[in-house]
């Protein structure tokens, strides 16, 4: 089975994009979520363990995606932050290992992005 | 007669030699020059006080203290009045005024005489005298006139020194030559050396210690008298030992001459210091009625019995010796004329006042005495018998006429004889003890039995108790003891013979001496023939042994003591030839077989005359018979004889008797016009004084007129070229003086000087200037105000100063007007400009503010204080301020400052205050430091920037919000792309289709403002907007109610719209060219919004349905956005499309 990789965006034009960006470096794709709820089922779903990486927006129509970032990042999920909003100073002090994608990204940087985070998670899953 | 060595005179006090002397000076005519020389050499200390008496004209304001102030190093004051005599200093007489020297201050008096009869200096000399004794000097300067030569005899009197002028020196001689003329003066000198003279004189004296030197004079006392008899035929050798040593002693510190022995030398060859010690010897005190109640029992128990029981054909002689200026004779006249008047009997009294001093006498014939002396006079006698002038009076016709003033010595001529009463006072107290013994005895003889002798109160009659009885011991009144009038023939001061013995006594060996004299004396009386000394005109000098067989004694006034007058019968024709005989042959003679006719009989005699030398003749008579009396025959034949010599002899009396009254009566008329040639000179002096004045006076004048033409001129260019409207006023606030510029206001012409200003229109509207000058005129103070002319269109700033003369005193006031119409229109100017800058400050709500460092102090404004939200009195220091503000930004404010106090430029800084309730404000200063302020001083101002700080918040919240939806739009367009990828294989189509979603989006985002401001967006509007390119292909119908939408779905709406138009355009209506139509509805349930798609389609088209195509998946993800779900009916030719959105969708849901 392939890998799953999480991806949670509000913006489904974007999501789709995003998942077809996904789909096309060989994983599957959990969501598109648009709220945070929806992501939080979605982890509860799967489990932490299920997930090779997560690529997150950071602002929901219900808030930001932290509550179910911290979740991911507690459990070791390699994060990607893909998010029009320049706060790259928060988002590395509270999660250092984190990788950050300024909106929009060229899908190869995504694809590569994606790649060594799953890759990085399949190794230490296996 | 001689005597009256200063009674009062006292000694020099220890005390007088620290004292300063005091040198009154009196000058007139020439006088300025004269003191000019005088005090111009005063080199200070001088050690002494001047007095300048000057005759001044009385109208006429003195200069002359200004003038010898420039030439002289002393300090020269003109006289106000209660000055303390000060050393080195000049004080100058006021005109007008008199003045007198009381305990060594000054007080001006007042005239009391007319001007011409004033002798002001006289006055003072007088005054100068009585307080400073011995201690003053005086010194007589040119002048005409007399006025001096009375007040220096004071000055002697009191023992004080007299210098003069040397008349050769001095412009006008009248003075000096006046004192001179009184041989008392002790110095003749010019002018420049007076000074030096002076203070020499004073040195000496104040050196001298006194009492070494006194022996050394005393043991020349009699050696000195000698010289004095022989020179002035005075013996001075009985006056008392004490003051002549002081006397002479005077003399000496005059002379400069310092031992005994070298003053008897200098008068030895010195004539005229014989004189002038002399002079001193004589000088005299008198008064009238001196010790009055004395008087007073004189008048009650002598003069009152006298004339009640006087015999009536017979006058009453009375005498008096040594009358000086004649005051106590006039004293004692006045009490007998009263005592007759008041009797109502006539005053039948004879007063002999004899003097040996003829200058007194002179006085005393005069009868005119300063009018001070009135005081000495009982108010009674004083209306009665005197005649009073200004400054003098004269003593009436009548008690003048009593009086027979003559020159004739107590010591040395024979006495009166037959007199009522003798008046001898203060005379005997300068005689020595031998003196006074010789002179009681004569005053008995001269006395009738029962007559009365008046003493001095100090005086007495000493062991001659039984010549005198006493009446009133206190009055020092005596009656003369009856007993025979025993003729002192050994008169005390006239024989040459005693002269061995009285040196004798000199040398102080005393009781023997006197012994021996004794027995020379009665060897003389009882045993020696009887002689007579006469002199060469037969007047009896001194008579020895009874020779009362030859001549008829005593003297009667008109025959004097004429030996050949008094000779009986007999001896009368052979005196005289006898006597010429002897002078002209200068031989003894002797006439034989005399024979005397007494009243009982005939003595037969020899007469022997022998010529001594000295110019007097010794007659001795010896008896050569027996006396045998009296025959009548005989008689008749020898005094047929003698008749007509006698006549002749009797004639030549009684002629010269009444030449010397006739001669009398010139002096006299002779005195009265030199008095009032006198006044005329002195008139004339004062005349000249005060031209000598002028002419100096006119000198400075002439350059200071020169100044003041200069500063005139100076003043008149002021006057001419200033703006200043300047109006002089006198007291009367009449027109002195005005500017050019004055006559703006006051139409003044130079004619209108002297009127009054009220007179002279004004331009002001009112008054008020006049009352201002006036209260000022009168002493207020200076006032300031607004005045405005009467057209209103100046104003004038009035100042009323008061203007004063150079004493200060206020005369009149100064109007000074400067117009300021101009200054008041800017100031209004400035008041709005000023106003509107306030207005705008406070609009603008900046804060002003002032910051000292140095101090610490601030001061802020309302708005300041409200900007740091403080109260007014934390706003008066900047640590409070500072408190104010947030922690963080403290530093940079604090930096801020400290570099525009360095001079670093501007101050600037914006900085977050602390509200006290809650929050801060931004706040932003500017300031400067005040150019040239010391210490700096910072000006600013405070402008709340919290609203364009929230302003800048915002715009960047929004930039970013922009940001965010921009970079969501590429990748919303890049999403697109992917999904037409997909789909696509025609790159043309592909571009097409993208490019027209894109076209929407940004159609639908042109609704959206880029402010964001409205959140929500209309639908209707979306929808028209999405249709609206294609408005003419269909039938449109568009309805539906207001709906706003929330923005974030604004994209999915207008795709998926657009998808439906676009499918609309290839399958149905909006592609049937208006054959078809289109409703596009929609309505609000509680579920959300429903919004409907109805198209007529003209043919079933071949819609591809089932394979998702691009458009479809794009509606399809939209409505996904959305979270609404969407149907499709296809029902024939109608096709409708239906959405459901969640009420989420709405803006306000």
């Amino acid at each position: 089975m392939a890998e799953t990789v999480l991806l949670v965006e509000d913006e489904l034009f974007i999501a789709l994009d995003l998942q077809a960006t996904i789909e096309e470096a060989g994983y599957c794709v959990e969501g598109p979520c648009m709220t945070l709820e929806e992501a939080q089922d979605a982890i509860d779903r799967h489990g932490a363990r299920g997930l090779v990486a997560a690529l997150l927006d950071v602002r929901l129509a219900d808030g930001t995606v932290f509550p179910a970032a911290d979740r991911l990042y507690a459990h070791g999920v390699p994060l990607i932050f893909h998010s029009g909003h320049a706060d790259e100073m928060e988002l590395r002090n509270r999660y250092p290992q984190a990788k950050i994608c300024p909106k929009p990204s060229a899908p190869a940087v995504l694809s590569a992005a994606i790649r060594r985070c799953a890759g990085g998670s399949a190794a230490r899953g296996v | 007669m001689h005597d009256r060595v200063g009674a009062a005179a006292p000694s020099p006090s220890p005390q007088a030699a620290v004292t300063t002397p005091i040198v009154g000076i009196g000058a007139s005519a020439g006088g300025l020059e004269a003191l000019r020389e005088m005090l111009a050499p005063a080199r200070v200390p001088t050690g002494l006080a001047f007095v300048v008496v000057q005759h001044l004209d009385p109208n006429h304001e003195s200069m002359l203290a200004q003038l010898l102030d420039r030439n002289t190093t002393l300090e020269v004051l003109q006289c106000a009045g209660g000055e303390r005599i000060e050393a080195d200093t000049v004080y100058i007489i006021p005109p007008g005024r008199g003045l007198a020297i009381r305990e060594g201050v000054l007080e001006l008096t007042d005239f009391q005489q007319p001007r011409g009869l004033r002798r002001p200096i006289d006055d003072f000399f007088l005054s100068l005298a009585g307080d400073q004794q011995s201690n003053a000097a005086c010194v007589i300067l040119s002048g005409t006139g007399a006025d001096g030569t009375t007040g220096l005899r004071a000055i002697k009197e009191n023992g004080g020194v007299c210098v003069v002028q040397q008349p050769e020196s001095a412009r006008y001689d009248g003075m000096p030559l006046s004192a001179v003329g009184t041989g008392l003066i002790d110095f003749i000198k010019p002018a420049g050396e007076i000074l030096d003279c002076l203070r020499a004189f004073f040195q000496r004296r104040a050196q001298d210690g006194g009492e070494a030197e006194a022996d050394v004079v005393a043991d020349h006392v009699d050696d000195l008298c000698r010289v004095l008899r022989t020179a002035i035929g005075h013996d001075f050798s009985g006056y008392k030992r004490s003051t002549l040593v002081r006397r002479v002693e005077r003399r000496m510190h005059v002379l400069g001459i310092e031992t005994g022995r070298a003053y008897l030398a200098r008068i030895r060859s010195d004539g005229d210091e014989c004189e002038a010690l002399f002079r001193d010897l004589l000088i005299n005190v008198t008064r009238f009625f001196r010790d009055s109640d004395a008087f007073e029992t004189l008048r009650t128990r002598v003069i009152e019995p006298l004339l009640r029981d006087r015999t009536p054909d017979e006058d009453l002689r009375i005498w008096i010796p040594g009358c000086s200026s004649g005051e106590e004779a006039y004293s004692i006249a006045m009490l007998f004329a009263e005592a007759a008047r008041t009797s109502g009997q006539p005053v039948a009294v004879q007063i002999f006042a004899t003097d040996i001093d003829e200058q007194m006498l002179q006085i005393a014939r005069e009868g005119v005495y300063p009018a001070a002396a009135l005081a000495d006079l009982p108010a009674a006698m004083r209306e009665r018998y005197t005649v009073p002038h200004a400054e003098r009076f004269t003593i009436a016709g009548p008690i003048r006429d009593l009086i027979r003033f003559s020159n004739h010595s107590l010591v040395k001529d024979p006495p009166f004889s037959r007199i009522d009463l003798v008046s001898c006072r203060n005379l005997l107290i300068y005689f020595d003890d031998r003196l006074q013994q010789s002179v009681l005895p004569l005053l008995h003889y001269a006395l009738k039995p029962g007559g009365y002798l008046f003493l001095g109160p100090s005086e007495s009659v000493g062991r001659f108790e039984h010549l005198f009885l006493p009446i009133d011991q206190h009055a020092r009144l005596f009656e003369r003891a009856p007993g025979a009038p025993n003729y002192p023939i050994d008169l005390p001061g006239s024989t040459r013979q005693r002269l061995p013995r009285r040196e004798r006594d000199g040398r102080g060996d005393g009781p023997s001496l006197q012994s021996e004299g004794l027995a020379i004396r009665r060897m003389v009386e009882r045993y020696a023939p009887p002689s007579l000394i006469v002199d060469q005109d037969g007047g009896i000098i001194s008579a020895y042994g009874k020779l009362s067989r030859y001549f008829e004694f005593p003297v009667t006034r008109t025959g004097g003591s004429s030996a050949v007058n008094l000779a009986r019968p007999g001896l009368r024709n052979i005196i005289g030839p006898l006597l010429r005989q002897t002078r002209d042959e200068r031989r003894r003679v002797i006439a034989r077989d005399v024979e005397v006719e007494t009243d009982y009989g005939t003595q037969p005699i020899e007469v022997i005359c022998d010529p001594l030398g000295d110019g007097t003749l010794l007659f001795v008579f010896r008896d050569i018979g027996p006396f045998s009396p009296a025959d009548e025959g005989e008689l008749r034949d020898l005094e047929s004889g003698g008749d007509h010599l006698e006549a002749l002899e009797d004639e030549l009396r009684l002629t010269r008797h009444r030449l010397r009254s006739a001669i009398e009566e010139l002096e006299t008329a002779n005195e009265e016009l030199k008095s009032s040639n006198e006044e005329m000179m002195s008139m004339n002096e004062e005349l000249q004084s005060t031209n000598e004045e002028l002419s100096t006076v006119n000198d400075e004048l002439k350059s200071k007129v020169d100044q003041l033409t200069v500063a005139n001129s100076d003043l008149r260019n002021f006057y001419e070229s200033t703006d200043l409207a300047v109006v002089v006023l006198d007291a009367e606030l009449r027109v002195r003086s005005y500017t050019d510029a004055a006559t703006a206001i006051f139409p003044l012409k130079p004619a209108d000087r002297g009127r009054p200003l009220t007179d002279v229109a004004s331009r002001l509207r009112d008054s008020e200037h006049m009352e201002d000058a006036r209260a000022v005129a009168a002493g207020g103070p200076g006032t300031q105000r607004r005045v405005t002319t009467q057209d209103g269109a100046h104003v004038y700033s009035l100042r009323v100063l008061p203007y004063r003369t150079q004493t200060g005193k206020v005369d009149g006031a100064t109007l000074v007007l400067t117009e300021i119409t101009e200054a008041l229109a800017l100031e209004r100017q400035l008041a709005s400009e000023r106003e509107r800058l306030d207005l705008a400050i406070k609009a603008a709500g900046i804060g002003v503010w002032e910051y000292c460092p140095h101090s610490g102090e601030t001061m802020l404004d309302g708005t300041g204080r409200d900007l740091f939200d403080v109260e007014a009195a934390a706003a008066a220091r900047i640590d409070p301020l500072m408190d104010r503000i947030v922690a963080e930004d403290r530093s940079t404010v604090e930096e801020a400052l400290r570099r525009a106090i360095e001079g670093d430029g501007d101050y600037e800084a914006t900085f977050r205050v602390r509200l006290d309730q809650g929050g801060t404000r931004w706040v932003k200063g500017f300031g400067r430091v005040v150019a040239g302020s010391v210490p700096p001083r910072l000006v600013g101002v405070s402008i709340d920037v919290t609203p364009e700080y929230a302003l800048a918040e915002t715009r960047d919240l929004m930039l970013r919000e922009m940001n965010h939806r921009v970079k969501n739009l590429f990748a919303v367009i890049s999403g697109i792309i992917t999904i037409a990828a997909r789909s696509h294989t025609d790159v043309r189509r592909f571009a097409d289709d993208v490019r027209n979603r894109i076209a929407a989006l940004g159609r639908a985002h042109s609704l959206a403002s880029p402010a964001g401001q409205p959140q929500a967006i209309g639908l209707a509007e979306i929808v028209e907007a999405t249709i609206d390119p294609y408005r003419d292909h269909a039938r449109i119908q568009i309805a539906g109610p207001n709906v706003a939408l929330d923005r974030s779905c604004l994209s999915p709406l207008a795709l998926m719209l657009h998808e439906w138009a676009t499918n609309s355009v290839k399958y149905g209506a909006l592609g049937s060219e208006g054959a078809c139509k289109l409703s596009v509805s929609w309505h609000v349930t509680d579920q959300g919004l429903e919004i409907a798609w109805d198209e007529e389609r003209t043919a079933v088209s071949a819609e591809p349905s089932a394979k998702q195509g691009f458009g479809s998946v794009l509606v399809d993800t939209s409505v996904r956005q959305m979270r609404g779900s969407v149907s499709r009916q296809v029902d024939d030719r109608l096709f409708r499309l239906a959405v459901t959105l969640p009420r989420s969708v709405l803006a306000d849901g």
